[in-house]
This record gives structure tokens, C-alpha cells and sequence, in this order.
């Protein structure tokens, strides 16, 4: 059909099928920025366009109602390269960050303006109500919208008092623009879809109708006689190699127990097939023809049914280890089937797959059962979370190239260097033939620390000599993803009467699913981020993960704390209680202070021998006495609704940054001829901001304007190793190695320096803007171009580089005070959150109006974790929400009413110019501060998420 | 795809004769939505320059032509507070901005927003076949291309309620309820009320028995009225909760806006 229409103001005309949806019509028109989050079910809005002028989701139209019509994108928001007043509104809010659907934001808003011109709150809500962002948390949107007014008025806004971090720095601390803002917002080519190619062909997976099952026989002849197919894989023509999709540090922590396509399938949506087709209609077409007859096994998807005595095994291959195989690992593999896949333990982590555990540990400190028996009080509670996913916005997408001897990734990953190992040994292939190029990132929260399809893409592209693009629909991102693990943590604290604490357990029982990645570290870091908040003497832990048939689980931002800072927040408030106590005095007899020593931590190793570590830097003490003072802490609020109770809670959290000891950042940087800087970073942006960090870093220590100053990270070819963007190490890590780099690079061009003008190197220093100056006198003696114009000329010395690792042995922990006010209908079970306030030290924050948004972000996360989201399953495994409105992610119509941050300075010693991790530590706060305010308001303990209507009901005995 | 677009009525039923298996296509939400899980038609009917969206007052009616976005209708001060709100009760702008009070209706779904409103304000479609009630339209599962919705405009409190986990999800509760008032000596008792509700059936349903009770003056209190409506009510189970508190949350909010609406006569 000849489609006609006004496309950002210029008339087109296209052949096209009237029934190709309008995203993909666009994309095949140019338009890269309306993009697909939902898969058509009208949530996410990352589609958004305005159609005749008024804003709708393109994935809900199709080609033909185009024809005739005004369509205007993102594109029409900007001018040459001047953005328009909206985008730049969002950009100085903090709003931009992983970008994939800014400019859906910018349409909104832009019309959010044209319609009302002084927007409310409740305006601005109506005008964002179809934006999904995980991401940001919504809150800065608004202040996006009163600085566009402004702008648009061209008024003079004052942007809220912002404090100063970082002293007199002149980058570190101060408000500056996210180094990839500009490019996001206005949609540019910036992520993996943006990269494919025509000639591309496109992967699809037959996923397991089954939880549990062995594939008996499985004929692909009918799929591959099908026109347009390029290629099948099954188990018959795929390595069989075990390996863990968890992007770790090398050993992993976790079991290889997987390899590409089975014979056996451990949960619904496993993958059973794939099919490369030239394009997606015929892959979808060919899985179809596919027949594969099963031999259905009995699913196990609950704790107890995994450890029951007769449970079925979902690994029953034999067991290896790499180093460390026990006495009685003879024993353990004497019934094992030897057709099975193998799980494969690097070192032990007291996995054993006959009992379907794949990890467990314990340890403590002190005599536990002597400090309970010395407590006057002794409470004991069990806490549930569920099974949440990360839902970021992009779903999970590769495109894969071979080239020459090599295969080229475009991958949107946290991971760079584990992604290009793994594929390496799946290809059997040495690293140096795999290139790893991390896109921009449309959201990860964990799920892209793992490799969910580059591997099998990697395959089909390295056997066939094609190009391979695949993407996850939204519902595998459901059923075939990385999740956050259900677990079940019974607490048992002991004290005396005056709340001093003698003894504290914690039993961590995790539902790791069908394969497992990061089986022993996530329950752990429950351990590690709870119970070293309060200092007590007598501590003892036991960690278990048991294999399940639920969809597999892994990594999500706050890893195991979360869940396990949830179970034991409440605990200390239900000691509280039983004490009598004042919950807030309760935590100050007991918390961790600047200076403390945390015992446990020698204990909680993540697979090797610990260390105590010391708390050098610590916010609590000002975080806590704010937020009571902002909170009006002991005040009671009363409704004039009898139906409504209002209460207010608190909790403390912590988090790491970075894994010292165990992981490493690199970084190069590298004078150009005209004296700016490229900086080669390890470290992997996913969004956050990370690009910002280590260019503010470098162009601080230089002395350079930091517009002299790029960074290009995430390419294995160009970039030197690092760990990748998990544990909260950005900053601390990656930022760490920039740091180093930036320093030796200091030295260096003071020592060219003072070769070329005859001086000594100390008599010389830096000063902005890239001056060699005498440091006696001040007098500027030569700028940075003219120093590279010597160093790269003819008789010059050679281009100055300089690399630098980041490795260390101290901790960081970043620490923060959460503080809510609810109010609780008890006739209909919902919960209204009237006030969050997140007091948060993440050192001195390098990016504060980013730091910020990180912190928001993580709260609705959180938010949404606890009173909304779970992942609900049938009696057959069967996941029965997989998209995103029924799964129930917050949205800003969920934002509280009065939601602040604050963030508390403190100067770490060991990090950074001060800094610590900010990204995950704020998605540990919302359970447990949620529910002890529900508790204060009407008295129910709500020891299992989610904190539903139902749920609350059920707790206040109305149903 | 086959993609018609008539230019009047007439050519929009002809095609449809022409190809039966066809659908008419108003703003797309419900038809072009999640082709991965239901597929696409393969015919559609673009109906939009055969039907019209306008809303305008005809006597005591709103007549709003099919085509009317529910952004329009929550916008329009001709149209009777509580289906404008009920509009907005979809709580996504750009879905408002494409989605019909025509394909809202024709769609039928159990949680729609718009039915119970405009059963309880007593509308009516005007078909290509003929009118209807929209009450007769949705109970009798008609197909015929709807043209206009006419509403009277309300001359006693009409109230619509929404009740659901998330600012997005999907209702638990979708309900209104309208009393036409009583004579003089009726005290402030209604003389009529409709009770419709969404959510607890496969399409939405009257609690007959309620509006009985509520005008024979035997439920006026809350705890009788939430327990009449609970007894009218057989919802089932779903990712949205259990049928015990399906039951009991409709009776709990249904209860409310017939209370509302008791103290509103009063």
C-alpha cells in the first residue's frame, strides 16, 4: 500500500504492508528513537510519537493509519544541533539516564507545555503517566517540566538549593551534564538495535512448553526446508561445553551447569531450539514447524518441594571441580546419569545438585547460643520476598558480526570482558578473536551482568558466516531472563532490656531456579549488607541455594541485600516492640559507626577467605538525625478518615563498593595533538552516569576543561580490562583506575614538561585551563597543545599515555537513612505513601543531580518490589504475567506525594576524591521501611512482599 | 493485511460484506495491541473518515460520535461528569488520545471503565442496524458498527469507582452507580438506581437485587449493602487476586459510592 503522511514536517511517502506496525515502519524510514518496551500492550511508552498533534504509542498503530496523517518524533524537537528548551530542561534535571526512552519524555513534555502552561503536579503526572523509567524514579521529571516552562518563557529559574560537594573542586561535586545526555535525549544512533545492518539475519528461540522435561526426539527437517532459513541449532549441533551465563570475575562463584541447547529442559521458556532466518516472520514461522516430543519430568518451585527428601533433580549429571573436589565427591557421582550435562564447580561453594543445592555456606563470630542465652529478650521471625524482574527498558539484544577470523558483538551489557571470555570458550576461540562493543545501555539493574543470548548468537553467526541480530520479546524477558531470587531468611535476634544486642542469626534459604548463576553470592551479600549494620559480637549465618524449576535467577541491583536488609530491618523493629522500645533508639544502642570493625565480613568471603574490615567512613550519625527531624519522628499523624491510619517507619541500609580483593578497573588515557584527552576506560555505563564520573576525574586532576576531555569505554579492542559495572563498583573501581591513569598522566606531562623548558618536574604544576605553570610563581609557562606538539612531533619523546589499574584491599560502604509515612485504608487494603525521604552517603557524590536520580530510582524500584510486582505461576510452571502492566511496575502516577533525597557528605578515605557507591544501595530501603510504617500505622506485621491490598487484608483479617 | 479506509458508512458496511472476517478499525488499542499473543486481523476496516468523533448536545442528550477519543470525552464540558471521569480513569494519556468511546464499547471488555458509566447513565448506541441500549449492546454481545452514543444528561447522582493495585494495573473494581431521586415524600429515597459492575463477570453485569434493595429502602446502611452486593457478585480468580477479595473489595467500594450517592439525595 502507498502510504502517504507528514513525517517531522516533510512529506513521505512509502510502500509498505498497511499492517506493518508503526514503530517498525518508522525504523525502516530512519526513525531510530520510537522504540519498541512492550511489545504493543500500550505500557511503556518508549513508542511514543505525536499523530496529528496529539501523543500515542506507535506500537499500537499500524502502517496504514499513518497514511494521511502528521507524525511528528523526537526529531522535530531539535534544531541542527540545538536542542530544543524541553530536552535541554531534561538533561539539566538529572532525567537522562539510560536515555532509551528520553525522547518519548521530550514529546510529553514538550506537549504537556503546549497544552497547559503552567502545569501542576498532577499535570505533569497526566502528561508522563504512559512513561516507564525504571531508571530514574520519576521525581526529577517534574522539576524537568518547571525549568522547560521557564526556559520557554525564557524566565530565570532558580533550580532548588543544591548543596556544593566535593569542596573546591572544580568538577567533583558540581552539577554537570551527563557526558552521553545530549545524544540520548535527541535520539540519536546509540544502541544495539541502532546497529543492525540490512543484510542481518534474525535468531528466534523455540522456548520449553514444559517446567521439567527430557527432549526425546526433535525434528527440525520441516523448519529447515523452509525458505529463508539459514540455519537450526539443537543440542545436536551446538558445543556442548557447561558453562554459567553469570558475568563474574573468573573463577566464577557459580556452577557451570548449563551448555548451549540441552537435552533437558529446567524450566518453562528454557530453550529448546533456534532458528537463524533471513527474517523474523520466517523464524517465527520455521519454530513452529519444529516437532520435539517430551519426556515430561516431575517440577519442583518452592524450597521445601526442592528439599524434600524424593524431590526430583534438575541436575543429575556427574559433578566435577576444577580445584577443591571433595572426599566424597566419588560417592556423590556414583548414580549420577552420565548422558546429563555436567556441573562443573571451580573451587567449592558447598554445592551439592543431589540434594539440589548448587551453593551454601555458613560461618559467624563469638558463641551465638551463648549470647541468645544471655538475652533477656529473644524474638525470631521468618520474612518471604518473591521473585522480582529487572524490567529494563531495552530488552535484551545483541548483534553479532563476523569479520574476517573474528566475530565482532554490538552487546548492551554490564560486562564487556566477561561477555567476550565467555563467547571465546562457547566459540572455541582464543579472546583476541572476539571484539566486545558495549552500546549504550537501555537499562540493565543486573540482568545484563549475564550472558543470555550473545553466546548462542555468537554461535549461529561464527557457523554460518552471518550476521545475527536477536532480541528478547518482553514476555522471554519474563520467562528466559536473569531475576531477582525469591528467598525466605528466618532472623533471630537476642538482647538485653536495654536493647543491647547479644547475638544475631540469620538463615538465608534462596530459590535459585533452573541453573546456577550467582547461586552462593547473592544470598551471601544478604548476609554481608545486613547484618554488619549492627555491631554485636555473636553472630552465625547459614546460606542455602536450592535448584527449582522457576525461571532462572541472578543478579538485580542491590544483589541479596535487598532481601536480606528487609528480614532483618523488621527483625531489630520487632525487637523493638517486644522490648518496649523506641524502634529509632533500638537501632542507635546498636548501629554501625565511623570506626567500627565488621568481624562478620571475615566470614563472608564470596568464595575465598575473608577479612574484617574497617568502617572509615560512615553517614549515619547525620543521616539519622535528619531524617527524624524531616520525618517528625515519635509525632503521631491522625486522619480525618476513621478508615485511614497513618504510621511512619525507618531502616538503615548499606551496601559495598566494589569487591575488593577480587576485582580490578584499567584505564588509558592518551594525549591528543591538540592537548585533549581520550580517555580508554574499562568500565561499563550502563546509564548511570559512569562515563560522567571518570571524565570529571580526569579533567580534574589535569586541570582541563572537561569539554577537552572524552571518554570512550566499553570496547574490548580499544579499552583495557575491567571488571564490568556490578557490586557497585563504577565509581570506586573504574573510577578508581581513571583516577591512577589521570595521575601518572599528571607526571608524565610534568615530566616532558620540564624536559622540554630545562626544569625540574617539581618545580612545575597544572593549571586550568591545560597550563604548565611554574609552581613557584604561577607564571604559565606552556599549554597542553603545545606540550603534545612537542611530544608527537619528529624529534618529539612520543605520544604521552598513560594506563593505570585500580586494585585494592580497603572497603568503602555506603550507607544511608530511609524514612516513609504511610497511610494505610484498612477497609480496602491500600497503602498510600505519603512521604519518602532517603538521607544517603555516597561519600562526596561526583554527580550529584545524578547520584540523586540513582537514589530515586532505586526507591521506586524498591517500591515497586514490595507493594506491586511478583512474578505469578501456575501449577505447571508457567509464568501467567509476563508483561509489564500485569506484572505491576510502579509507574509516577505511584510516586509518593512528598519523595526527597538527600544526600550526606562524607570523605572517604579510600575511594576517589571521597567518593563510594551510590547505584545500589537505595533499593535495599523500601521493604523493610514500608512495612514498619505499615506497622506503625495499624499494627500488622507484613513479613512477606508484596504488600498488596489483598495481602493487607488478609493481615488485618478483613478476608 | 487488507486495509480499507471508506469515506462514508455505506462503503464501511459494504466492505465489511465484502469480507466478513474483516474488523473495523477505530483507534487501534484494542486491535493492533500485543500482536505477538493475539495476532493481527487480516482485514481491517479504517473507519475513521466514516464515522465521526464529534461531541454535541442534542435536548437533554449528549450525542458523541463513536469516534471520540476518551481524551476528548474527559475534556468535553457537554458530556456528564461522571463518564468523563470514567474516562480518565484509563490512566495512560497517549491510550486516551487513540482509544473510541466506539471501539471501548464494541471491545466489551469486562474492565472497561466506559460500560458501567454509560449503563448507569442509561446511553444508548445508534447503529448503522438500529439503536440499542448500551446495556442490550454489551448483554446481547452485538457486533454492528456503532455510530453514536447518546447519553441523557444525569438528573440524579451518577458515581463511577476504580479500584486497582498500581496507578496502572488493571481494575479489581470498576463500577457505577446512578438514583434517579424520589418524590417530595420520598424523603430523600431514590425512586430508581442502577448498579453496574465491571470486573466480576465476563462482561459487565447489573446487581438487579441491589438496586432493588436500595430503592424498596430495605439497604441503606453500609454493612447491609456491601454484604447484598457480595451476594450478587460471582467473580473468579486471577493474576489479580483471589475471588474472596474480589468479592470483598467490590463490596466494599460499590458500598461506598451507593452510600455516596444515598447522602447525595438526602
Amino acid at each position: 500500500m502507498k502510504i502517504t503522511f507528514v513525517l517531522d514536517g516533510a512529506e513521505r511517502t512509502v510502500h509498505a504492508d498497511p499492517g506493518l506496525c508503526a514503530v517498525k515502519l518508522l525504523k525502516d524510514m530512519g526513525i531510530d528513537s520510537v522504540r519498541n518496551s512492550d511489545d504493543g500492550h500500550g505500557f511503556a511508552g518508549s513508542d511514543t510519537i505525536l499523530l496529528d498533534g496529539k501523543i500515542v504509542g506507535a506500537n499500537l498503530l499500524i502502517a496504514g493509519q499513518l497514511d494521511g496523517r502528521d507524525v511528528k518524533t523526537v526529531n522535530s524537537q531539535r534544531t541542527g544541533r540545538t536542542l530544543s528548551f524541553v530536552q535541554k530542561a531534561l538533561i539539566e534535571a538529572g532525567c537522562v539516564q539510560s536515555g532509551y526512552n528520553s525522547p518519548a519524555a521530550a514529546l510529553m513534555i514538550a506537549d504537556l507545555i503546549e497544552r497547559v502552561p503552567a502545569p501542576t503536579r498532577a499535570d505533569v503526572v497526566d502528561a508522563l503517566s504512559g512513561l516507564f523509567n525504571r531508571a530514574t524514579g520519576y521525581e526529577q521529571f517534574f522539576e524537568a517540566v518547571r525549568i522547560a516552562v521557564a526556559k520557554k518563557h525564557e524566565t530565570e529559574y532558580a533550580m532548588p538549593p543544591s548543596p556544593s560537594f566535593g569542596g573546591t573542586s572544580r568538577y567533583i561535586g558540581k552539577r554537570i551534564p551527563k557526558v552521553d545526555a545530549a545524544r540520548l535525549v535527541a535520539g540519536e544512533k546509540a544502541f544495539v538495535e541502532d546497529r543492525v545492518e540490512k543484510d542481518a539475519c534474525i535468531l528466534k528461540v523455540l522456548r520449553s512448553p514444559h517446567a521439567h522435561a527430557n527432549i526425546v526426539r526433535i525434528d527440525t527437517s520441516a523448519a529447515e526446508d523452509l525458505d529463508g532459513v539459514v540455519a537450526v541449532f539443537t543440542h545436536a549441533n551446538v558445543p556442548q561445553r557447561p558453562y554459567s551465563q553469570a558475568g563474574q570475575g573468573f573463577p566464577e562463584p557459580s556452577p557451570y551447569d548449563r551448555v548451549l541447547l540441552d537435552t533437558k529442559v529446567r524450566h518453562y521458556g528454557d530453550r529448546v531450539a533456534a532458528v537463524l532466518a533471513e527474517d523474523e516472520e520466517t523464524a517465527l514461522n520455521a519454530l513452529n514447524l519444529i516437532e520435539v516430543d517430551y519426556e515430561v519430568l516431575p517440577h519442583v518451585m518452592t524450597y521445601d518441594e526442592a528439599k524434600a527428601e524424593d524431590a526430583p533433580l534438575l541436575h543429575d549429571g556427574p559433578i566435577r571441580y576444577v580445584n577443591g573436589a571433595p572426599d566424597n565427591l566419588e560417592e556423590l557421582n556414583a548414580a549420577a546419569d552420565p548422558n546429563e550435562t555436567p556441573v562443573i564447580y571451580q573451587f567449592p561453594i558447598g554445592g551439592n545438585p543431589r540434594k539440589n543445592i548448587a551453593a551454601s555456606v555458613e560461618g559467624g563470630i563469638g558463641d551465638v547460643e551463648k549470647g541468645f542465652s544471655e538475652a533477656d529478650v529473644v524474638i525470631e521471625r521468618t520474612y518471604e520476598t518473591s521473585q522480582i524482574q529487572c524490567t529494563p527498558l531495552e530488552m535484551h539484544t545483541t548483534y553479532v558480526k563476523p569479520e574476517g577470523d573474528r566475530i565482532i558483538i554490538h552487546a548492551s551489557t554490564q560486562v564487556p570482558y566477561h561477555l567476550r571470555r565467555i563467547v571465546a570458550t562457547q566459540l572455541g576461540i582464543p579472546e583476541n578473536k572476539v571484539r566486545v562493543i558495549k552500546e549504550r545501555v537501555g537499562g540493565g539493574y543486573g540482568s545484563k551482568q549475564d550472558i543470555l543470548l550473545d553466546e548462542l548468537a555468537a554461535w549461529a553467526a561464527w557457523t554460518t558466516a552471518r550476521p545475527v541480530f536477536h532480541q528478547y520479546t518482553r514476555r522471554e524477558e519474563f520467562i528466559a531472563c536473569s531475576t531477582r531470587k525469591p528467598m525466605r531468611i528466618r532472623v533471630k535476634l537476642g538482647a538485653k532490656k536495654d536493647g543491647k544486642l547479644t547475638a544475631m542469626r540469620m538463615d538465608v534459604e534462596s530459590n535459585q531456579g533452573a541453573y546456577g548463576a550467582h547461586a552462593l553470592t547473592v544470598p551471601m551479600n544478604g548476609v554481608s549488607k545486613s547484618l554488619p549494620l549492627f555491631l554485636c559480637d555473636n553472630a552465625f549465618f547459614t546460606v542455602t541455594a536450592y535448584y527449582s524449576n522457576i525461571p532462572p535467577t541472578g543478579a538485580y541491583q542491590g544483589y541479596g541485600a535487598p532481601k536480606g536488609n528487609y528480614a532483618m530491618q523488621m527483625a531489630v523493629k520487632e525487637l523493638a516492640v517486644e522490648l518496649g522500645m523506641d524502634h529509632y533508639a533500638l537501632i542507635e544502642k546498636n548501629r554501625v559507626r565511623k570506626g567500627s570493625v565488621l568481624e562478620i565480613l571475615k566470614c563472608l568471603g564470596e568464595g575465598r577467605e575473608g577479612a574484617a574490615a574497617a568502617v572509615d567512613s560512615c553517614g549515619l550519625d547525620e543521616a539519622l538525625k535528619k531524617g527524624i527531624k524531616l520525618i517528625e519522628w515519635g509525632k503521631k499523624e491522625v486522619s480525618d478518615n476513621p478508615d485511614i491510619k497513618i504510621g511512619k517507619g525507618l531502616c538503615i541500609i548499606q551496601q559495598g563498593s566494589g569487591l575488593p580483593g577480587l576485582d580490578q578497573g584499567n584505564c588509558t588515557i592518551k594525549m591528543l595533538g591538540d592537548g585533549t584527552f581520550l580517555v580508554q576506560s574499562g568500565g561499563a555505563d550502563l546509564g548511570t552516569g559512569l562515563d560522567t564520573v571518570v571524565t570529571k576525574m580526569v579533567a580534574e586532576i589535569l586541570k582541563a576543561d572537561i569539554k577537552n576531555v572524552t571518554v570512550n569505554s566499553g570496547d574490548t579492542d580499544t579499552a583495557p580490562f575491567d571488571k564490568g559495572a556490578y557490586a557497585s563498583s563504577g565509581t570506586y573501581f573504574s573510577g578508581g583506575a581513571a583516577y591512577n591513569a589521570a595521575e601518572k598522566m599528571r607526571e608524565k606531562i610534568l615530566m616532558e614538561s620540564a624536559a622540554i623548558l630545562e626544569r625540574f618536574p617539581e618545580d612545575l604544576h597544572l593549571e586550568f585551563p591545560g597550563i604548565i605553570a611554574d609552581a613557584a610563581s604561577g607564571e604559565k609557562l606552556m599549554d597542553f597543545s603545545k606540550l603534545a606538539w612537542h611530544t608527537q612531533g619528529g624529534e618529539g619523546s612520543g605520544q604521552i599515555i598513560a594506563s593505570s589499574s585500580f586494585v585494592t584491599d580497603k572497603f568503602s560502604f555506603p550507607y544511608g537513612a530511609h524514612f516513609a509515612q504511610v497511610a494505610v485504608n484498612i477497609r480496602t487494603g491500600k497503602v498510600k505513601i505519603e512521604k519518602y525521604y532517603a538521607l544517603q552517603d555516597c561519600g562526596v557524590p561526583v554527580n550529584p543531580e545524578l547520584a540523586k536520580g540513582q537514589v530515586f530510582g532505586a526507591v521506586m524500584k524498591s517500591i515497586g518490589h514490595a507493594m506491586y510486582e511478583e512474578m505469578l505461576f501456575d501449577g505447571e510452571g508457567r509464568c501467567l504475567n509476563p508483561d509489564l502492566r500485569s506484572y505491576g511496575v510502579p509507574m509516577i502516577g505511584d510516586v509518593p506525594d512528598d519523595f526527597r533525597v538527600d544526600l550526606v557528605e562524607t570523605d572517604d578515605p579510600h575511594g576517589p576524591f571521597g567518593a563510594k557507591s551510590v547505584s545500589e544501595i537505595s533499593v535495599n530501603g523500601a521493604a523493610p521501611v514500608l512495612a514498619n510504617a505499615i506497622h506503625d500505622a495499624c499494627g500488622i506485621w507484613m513479613r512477606k512482599w508484596p504488600f498488596s491490598p489483598e495481602n493487607i487484608l488478609r493481615a488485618l483479617g478483613n478476608i | 493485511m487488507m486495509y480499507v479506509r471508506p469515506a462514508g458508512v455505506t462503503e464501511a458496511l459494504d466492505a465489511m460484506k465484502e469480507r466478513p472476517d474483516a474488523v473495523f478499525l477505530a483507534g487501534g488499542t484494542q486491535i493492533n495491541r500485543a500482536p505477538l499473543e493475539q495476532g493481527r486481523p487480516s482485514s481491517v476496516i479504517d473507519i475513521r473518515d466514516a464515522v465521526s468523533g464529534n461531541i454535541v448536545r442534542e435536548g437533554t442528550d449528549v450525542v458523541i460520535g463513536a469516534m471520540a477519543t476518551l481524551q476528548e470525552i474527559a475534556d468535553s464540558e457537554a458530556v456528564p461528569p461522571a463518564l468523563r471521569k470514567a474516562a480518565g480513569f484509563i490512566p495512560t494519556r497517549s491510550i486516551r488520545n487513540q482509544a473510541t468511546i466506539g471501539g471501548n464499547i464494541a471491545a466489551g471488555r469486562a474492565d472497561s471503565y466506559l460500560i458501567p458509566a454509560l449503563i448507569a447513565l442509561s446511553g444508548t448506541v445508534r447503529t448503522a442496524e438500529g439503536s440499542f441500549s448500551i446495556e442490550e449492546y454489551i448483554r446481547d454481545n452485538r457486533r454492528e458498527l456503532i455510530l453514536d452514543v447518546y447519553v441523557p444528561l444525569p438528573i440524579g447522582p451518577c458515581i463511577v469507582v476504580k479500584e486497582s493495585r498500581s496507578h496502572l494495573a488493571l481494575p479489581v473494581v470498576s463500577a457505577a452507580v446512578s438514583m434517579v431521586p424520589g418524590n417530595e415524600a420520598s424523603k430523600g429515597a431514590p425512586s430508581g438506581a442502577c448498579v453496574a459492575v465491571g470486573c466480576v463477570a465476563s462482561k459487565t453485569i447489573r446487581l438487579t437485587a441491589v438496586e432493588e434493595g436500595i430503592v424498596s429502602g430495605t439497604l441503606t446502611d453500609r454493612a447491609s449493602i456491601e454484604e447484598a452486593v457480595r451476594a450478587e457478585i460471582r467473580p473468579e480468580a486471577d493474576i489479580l487476586g483471589s475471588a474472596e477479595y474480589k468479592t470483598y473489595i467490590n463490596g466494599v467500594v460499590v458500598a461506598g459510592a451507593l452510600i455516596c450517592s444515598l447522602e447525595a439525595l438526602s
